[in-house]
């Protein structure tokens, strides 16, 4: 995430694709939203390039972290 | 005029001659189903089972520690690791792919599979397989990285024959339950506290 200091935004990956987010957003919630939007259903989280293995691993807001979603390719 | 005389003096073939002629196709046609036409030069492992070239393309640990349910991503609160496991390109005796098969099997099973197919191939769902690139050990390789990496995650909505140890017997069961919709199997792994919401 690049934290633009002057307008408190922050830049994370989703899919690929990057979006400008609220860097004191709310990650869940936010991240959840964009999902939806993108019709995204199975997916992986990094959080300062490390895949999260816990929701507890998951930081508040966007502040000081890199976030990345990606998109995993289902079986079936 | 010449026929006619060939044919006139010709005698009836030796019952002999017409078995060691059967006994040579068959040993031809034997020779044949033994034969295969390798798909590509390289320095690799392979092996022949069931009629059919296997060409190791991963060999590794599997992980798998992610469900969905097409609505979300869940995590598997105790993932499931298996140290030695083998991904192989399985290609015809003319030399072309066909699919990829495992071992041991471990796993999900998905039901766009046939009968004939279940419990042995692996279903690769939405990675876009062109079997006719697969004509190289690095481009094998590389998408075999992708069938692993997607193994991490059971497809909740299309689950078929469900193969997984005997620890993970309680995850087993409730994945197998035919009698259960995508919705009651989330809810009874939640309930049973085996998944959590990867996003709260």
């Amino acid at each position: 995430m690049q934290l633009n200091d002057l307008n408190g935004k922050a830049t994370i990956k989703v899919a690929g694709e990057e979006v400008s987010v609220n860097a004191s957003d709310s990650v869940k919630d936010t991240l959840k939203r964009l999902l939806e939007e993108k019709g995204i259903d199975s997916f992986t989280i990094l959080v300062d390039g490390d895949e999260v293995a816990s929701t507890n691993d998951l930081p508040e807001t966007f502040a000081d972290h890199e976030i990345e979603v990606q998109r995993y390719v289902k079986a079936g | 005029m010449i026929d006619e005389k060939l044919i006139h003096n010709a005698k009836p073939a030796s019952k002999v001659i017409e078995e060691i002629d059967d006994s040579w196709r068959q040993y031809v046609e034997n020779l044949k189903c033994q034969t295969f036409k390798l798909p590509f030069q390289g320095d690799y492992r392979c092996r022949v089972k069931n009629d059919f070239f296997h060409v190791e393309a991963y060999a590794g640990p599997l992980v798998i520690d992610k469900l969905c349910d097409g609505r979300d991503t869940y995590l598997l609160k105790t993932s499931i690791k298996h140290e030695f496991f083998t991904l192989y390109g399985e290609y015809d005796q003319t030399g072309d792919f066909c699919d990829f098969v495992s071992e041991p099997e471990i796993g999900c099973h998905y039901l766009a599979m046939s009968n004939m197919d279940a419990g042995r191939k692996i279903c690769t769902g939405e990675l876009q397989i062109n079997n006719a690139s697969l004509n190289s050990l690095e481009a094998l390789k590389a998408i075999a990285l992708e069938v692993v990496k997607s193994f991490r995650l059971i497809n909740l909505t299309s689950l078929g024959t469900v193969i997984l140890p005997e620890e993970h017997s309680a995850l087993r069961d409730i994945l197998s339950d035919k009698s259960k919709g995508t919705d009651m199997k989330t809810k009874s792994l939640i309930d049973a506290g085996l998944i959590e919401p990867l996003l709260k």
